[in-house]
Parts: structure tokens; C-alpha cells; sequence
């Protein structure tokens, strides 16, 4: 390791907000004779709300399974705080502080909702079974503070009265909130949210909307997947676009929506969305 | 409220049962013993044994009702606490131990304690490479793993020659002491039943503290999608090794307290169709739950009892085969009208019919009823 320079360590300390969190290198996903994703470049910055937007089949979910560990990259590179995250398993991912929501809901149906955020502090607790099976009073102190901590986490969310309830009986939408505070549990530094809005109600939408832009004023940084044009224009602070697993275009929702190439991918798709 | 503390009376119950289960046979009131109160059809070993597979099927349930992994071939990690405890308690001599061990009331426990560290190392090593498999893979792995162990049993680890004679091949081994704290015995029948119960409930209580833990709902989440389970941080191989083992453990303890029990061991417990009994003792109970554990072992062996004892009742020189078919039969309508399990099944009903109850009952209270 080389010596920390002074200006270094106070950069540790506090990241300046044009920091770069998440850089994706040149990335290729080949499935088969399909590339997913072709030389895909982006960065996330510290405390930013990225969307990415693309018509279907565009390489969306499959940026986000590479970033998560459960795609491992056929070429390129994706660095959180510049360290390389290839090769890991997504477990090892989620505890370097990535964590993220399906476009399918992938909840655990047949658990409460409070068990289903309590699943998501795994990561960051350490109780064993031999701890568990004697309840030894780490255990049990561990156990409280993770219970407290899902109830505050389903408060922030918006649904502290759901807790008991089983996540598999809850509306759709509100499923869709469970899987954002499961992620949360994790306390991760990088939220990656596929589709949240997909299947919601006008209302839910709204309840969404101002729980993400809660969420960015406590500091997160935010990636999401979009198809609502204004929810995504609405909400981000930088756009990128992908088409045919290609990054055509990037930059603040603005710039988009005038950007000629943008357009055309998405004409004879749904090209009135756009505006 | 019934949930927060539901555990714990279910301990409770089972224990004052079990109590007094072993105090009639002890006090044979109006010198009647338990079996003379079942008709002699269900025996007082057969509580025993009962207790017995408790403790395999807590580990099996872990395993598949809560984390998802099948096994089919427990019964030889069962086997493998049997044998060790047969072979080694009677003839240390053949792996260079002295003899005079045989003599010890504590050498017993030793080989049950190394058993259970010997098995639990063997499952996570043949744990490793197999739970990677998913679904009928892990099944047909399994179920290789067993029967391999079991053959091992039979042909007596492939050695001919009756000087290395160590498992005793098709006929097993006989003369297995019986257990014994100090000059304490535990035999007859009534202490030894009382050892095994006080071990089941233990082992009951253990795992019921694991799996409302995080251990245990990580064992859950693998089970109901693994791959959100490893996104949220889950080391899924990990976990699922490692239940693999505390299941292998339980199975090699109730496999010691089985020789001791029998006072002698042979290959068939411990074959295809004993881990096949295995699973359907813990299905019948009802997976995922620990107290289904108790319920689906005493259905199965309390049914096996009825059949062998009153089959010729009903079909006049009724065969084994007979047995067979009707057994058969019983645990297809089980599995149809409770497809959840005996335990579960029964316990959900109750919750339903008292919830309906609650119900009507909130109505006419709303505070109490919103109070919960
Ligand atoms: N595991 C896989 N094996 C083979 N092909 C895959 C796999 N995963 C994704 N693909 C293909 O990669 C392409 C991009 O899929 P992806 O799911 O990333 O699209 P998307 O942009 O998320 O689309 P949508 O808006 O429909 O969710 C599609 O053609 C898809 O069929
Ligand atoms: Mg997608």
C-alpha cells in the first residue's frame, strides 16, 4: 500500500459529492451469440439518482445482475469506490454495500414482513446457529436491536403497521416497498431499484416517488430502472440510455429527451413517451 | 401473544406428557402398564423409539422444511452414530485402543460425543461438493450417499476375512452395553426412556431457538428464493452446509442412543427404505416445524404398531404385504387431506376455528379486538 496523503484521508472521510461510487468499465455480457450488454461505460457519483431507461430487452436487468454479482461480466470491469467487484458472489457484493429490488418480486412470501427485513440485516450481524441454539445473551441483545431496527426501517418506508403480516398476502405495491426495505437493511451505499414503480398504482407511485427522494436526502445513491418516462425525468439527476445492450446516450433528464439518437431508438417503440 | 409464547407451552405440554407416560409405567397403577392401556398394541420401547427418531427428524426437518434441501439418505448419518457407538464401545481393540476402555461407564459417551464430531465432519465434507446440486440432483446425491454407507454397513467395509470383522455384515452387532452415569445405570426400559425424552426436548429446544434466529430465517429465505436470499447478504453454500450438518449431528446422537436402546445394530434401519421412513416421518408431521417433529414420528410408528397388531382383524390372514399397502394407503390420505403435515395441519385448523371465534367475538368488543 502507498503512504495516505493527508488530502486523501479527509477525502475517506467525507466523499465530496462528484465522487465517483460505482464505475462500470467497458462491460460485456455475452449470453450464447447475444451481447447483452456491448461495452457498457458509466459512472455513479456519491449521493446521485441515477435512471437507466431503455426499450425492452435493452440490457436493463442484466447491468443490474452484473453489478450484483449474479452475471459475472464476460469482459470489463465494475468497481464500487475502485474496487473491483468481478468475480465475487453476490452475498460478498451485498456486504460491500450494494443491494438492490427484482423487476419480478422476489420476496420471502411465506416470512413476515419483518422477518423479511430482518433477513436483510443478515449481512450486517453475526449471530451463529451455536449462539442462536443456546441464546447466549449476545445473541439475544443482537436479536432485539435487529427487530428494533426493522420496525424503524418499515416506519421510514411507510408501513410500519404491516409487520406481521406475511409479505406473500400483502398488495402488489405494497410488496414492492418490502423488497426497498429489505434492501435497506442491508445499509447499503449503493441502492439498485429495477422497475420499483412497475405495477403501482397512481397512489403508490406518488408514495414512491417521495420515499426515493427521502432516501436521497439522507445520502443514498440511487440506480433505477424506469419505463414511466416522467416518473424517471421527474426524479433523477442523470439519465442513461441503453439500446441493444449499447450505452447511447447519457446525461441530465433535459439533454435526453432532445438527444436525436434517443429518439430514435425509441421511435415505433413508444415514441410520444418520450416527451 | 399465543405465538409469542406458544413455543414454550408446546415444551411444556410435551414434557408433562412424556412425564406421564413414564410415571404410569413406573407406578403401573392398579398394575396396569402402559402397553396394557394402549390394548398392548403401542409398547412402551415403542415411546422410547419414538424419542429416538425425534431427534433425527428435528435435524431432517431443519433441513428440509426449513432450508429446502432434501436429503434421502439420513439414515446414514443415523447409521454411522449407531455403528460407531456398537463397534467402539464394544471392541476399541480393533482400531488400537486399549481394551480396557470397554470397562468404562464413561467410554460410551466419549464414542457418542466422537460419533457426532466424526459424522458432522464426514457431512461437511460430502456436504460441500453436494448441497451445490438443487432439487432431484440433490436427491439422487443423497440418496447415492446413503446407500453407499449402507452397503458399507452390510459387507462390512468390504473386508471377507472374520478377523476384521467390524461391522458385523449382515447380522450386525450384539451386545452393545447399556449406558451407565458412574455407577448409575440407565436400564432399565423406564430410566433409559426418561434419558432419551430429556435429550428430545433438549434438542427440540435447541433447534426452535435456532430457527427464530437469524441463522434461521436465513435457512428460510434459501429455501424461498435463493437468489434473493444471496443478494441480501445470505452465504447460501455456508448455510446450507452448515444445517446439513447440525442435521447429521442430531441423526448420529439419536443413532448412539438407538444401539444402546437395542443393544445391537444391523444394516436394514439404516438402508434406502430407513431414510425413505425418515422423510415421510418428517412430511407427515409437517415440514417446516420443529414440533412437527414428535407428531409425525409417533404417527408413523404408533400406526406401524396398529396395523401389525390388528390388521388380521379386519382382512382374515392378512400378510406383511397387507401392512404394507394399507400403510401405504393412510399416508396417501394424509398427505391429501393435510398436505401441510399431521402437526401443522391440525395446528392451522385450531388458529382458523379460534380466529373465526376471535372474530365474531371483535365484533362485539372492537377495542379488545384491535388490542390484538
Ligand atoms: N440468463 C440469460 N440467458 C440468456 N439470455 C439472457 C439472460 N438474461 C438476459 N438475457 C437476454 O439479454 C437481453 C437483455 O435482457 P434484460 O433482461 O437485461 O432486458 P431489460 O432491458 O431489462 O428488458 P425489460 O425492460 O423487458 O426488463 C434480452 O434479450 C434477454 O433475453
Ligand atoms: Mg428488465
Amino acid at each position: 500500500m502507498s503512504v495516505t496523503l493527508p488530502d486523501e484521508q479527509t477525502r475517506q472521510a467525507a466523499p465530496p459529492r462528484a465522487e465517483t461510487l460505482l464505475s462500470v468499465e467497458n462491460v460485456d455480457m455475452v449470453f450464447g451469440g447475444l451481447k447483452a450488454l456491448n461495452e457498457v461505460t458509466t459512472q455513479i457519483l456519491h449521493g446521485q439518482i441515477k435512471g437507466i431507461i431503455g426499450p425492452n430487452g435493452a440490457g436493463k436487468s442484466t447491468l443490474f445482475n452484473v453489478v450484483t454479482g449474479i452475471y459475472t461480466p464476460t469482459n470489463g470491469d465494475v468497481c464500487l469506490n475502485a474496487e473491483s467487484l468481478v468475480g465475487l458472489k453476490p452475498n460478498e457484493i451485498a456486504e460491500r454495500g450494494i443491494a438492490r429490488t427484482f423487476q419480478t418480486i422476489r420476496l420471502f412470501g411465506d416470512m413476515s414482513v419483518l422477518e423479511n427485513v430482518m433477513v436483510g440485516q443478515h449481512v450486517r450481524t453475526r449471530t451463529t446457529f451455536l449462539a442462536a441454539a443456546l441464546r447466549l445473551p449476545a445473541a439475544r441483545r443482537e436479536e432485539r436491536a435487529m427487530r428494533e431496527r426493522a420496525h424503524e426501517l418499515l416506519a421510514l418506508c411507510g408501513i410500519p403497521d404491516k409487520a406481521d403480516t406475511l409479505a406473500g398476502n400483502l398488495p402488489f405495491g405494497q410488496q414492492r416497498i418490502v423488497e426497498i426495505a429489505r434492501a435497506l437493511a442491508t445499509d447499503p451505499k449503493l441502492l439498485v431499484l429495477d422497475e420499483p414503480a412497475s405495477g403501482l398504482t397512481g397512489v403508490e407511485r406518488d408514495e414512491l416517488v417521495a420515499l426515493i427522494r427521502r432516501l436521497r436526502d439522507d445520502g443514498m445513491t440511487i440506480v433505477l430502472v424506469e419505463h414511466d418516462m416522467q416518473l424517471v425525468m421527474n426524479l433523477v439527476d442523470e439519465v442513461l440510455v441503453l439500446d441493444y445492450g449499447r450505452a447511447i446516450a447519457e446525461g441530465p433528464p433535459d439533454q435526453i429527451k432532445t438527444d436525436p439518437a434517443v429518439i430514435a431508438a425509441y421511435l415505433g417503440e413508444d415514441a410520444g413517451s418520450l416527451v | 401473544m399465543a405465538n409469542k409464547y406458544g413455543d414454550v407451552i408446546g415444551v411444556a405440554v410435551l414434557a408433562v406428557a412424556v412425564l406421564l407416560i413414564g410415571l404410569f409405567q413406573v407406578f403401573q397403577p392398579g398394575g396396569a402398564t402402559f402397553g396394557d392401556l394402549t390394548g398392548g398394541i403401542v409398547t412402551f420401547s415403542t415411546m422410547v423409539r419414538i424419542g429416538i427418531l425425534t431427534i433425527v427428524i428435528v435435524g431432517l426437518n431443519m433441513l428440509m422444511g426449513y432450508a429446502g434441501q432434501i436429503s434421502l439418505g439420513q439414515a446414514a448419518f443415523y447409521g454411522m452414530g449407531a455403528y460407531a457407538s456398537a463397534v467402539f464401545s464394544t471392541r476399541p481393540e480393533l482400531f488400537g485402543l486399549p481394551e480396557s476402555l470397554v470397562a468404562m461407564w464413561w467410554w460410551p459417551w466419549v464414542v457418542i460425543l466422537a460419533a457426532m464430531g466424526f459424522t458432522g465432519l464426514f457431512a461437511y465434507l460430502v456436504g460441500r461438493p453436494i448441497l451445490r446440486l438443487k432439487g432431484h440432483y440433490l436427491a439422487m446425491a443423497t440418496l447415492g450417499l446413503g446407500i453407499m454407507v449402507y452397503i458399507l454397513f452390510r459387507e462390512n467395509f468390504g473386508f471377507r476375512t472374520t478377523e476384521t470383522n467390524i461391522t458385523g455384515g449382515y447380522d450386525g452387532l450384539f451386545d452393545v452395553p447399556r449406558l451407565a452415569i458412574g455407577g448409575f445405570s440407565l436400564w432399565p426400559v423406564e430410566r433409559y426412556y426418561f434419558f432419551v425424552w430429556a435429550i428430545a426436548l433438549i434438542v427440540i429446544v435447541l433447534a426452535m431457538n435456532m430457527v427464530k434466529s437469524r441463522p434461521g430465517r436465513a435457512l428460510r429465505a434459501i429455501h424461498s428464493s435463493e437468489i434473493a436470499a444471496e443478494t441480501m447478504g445470505v452465504d447460501t453454500a455456508s448455510f446450507k452446509v452448515q444445517v446439513f450438518v447440525i442435521s447429521a449431528v442430531f441423526a448420529s446422537l439419536a443413532g448412539s442412543l438407538y444401539a444402546h436402546f437395542q443393544a445391537a445394530v444391523s444394516p436394514a434401519p439404516f438402508s434406502f427404505e430407513g431414510s425413505l421412513d425418515l422423510v415421510v416421518m418428517a412430511a407427515v408431521g409437517g415440514m417446516a416445524s420443529v414440533w412437527g417433529a414428535p407428531f409425525g414420528v409417533a404417527t408413523i410408528l404408533v400406526l406401524e404398531d396398529l396395523l401389525r397388531a390388528r390388521l388380521d382383524l379386519i382382512f382374515e390372514g392378512a400378510s406383511g404385504e397387507i401392512e404394507v399397502i394399507v400403510f401405504g394407503g393412510l399416508l396417501v390420505l394424509i398427505m391429501i387431506f393435510m398436505p401441510e403435515g399431521v402437526f401443522v395441519g391440525i395446528r392451522n385448523r385450531i388458529n382458523a376455528w379460534r380466529e373465526e371465534r376471535a372474530g365474531a367475538a371483535g365484533d362485539a368488543l372492537p377495542e379488545q379486538g384491535a388490542a390484538k
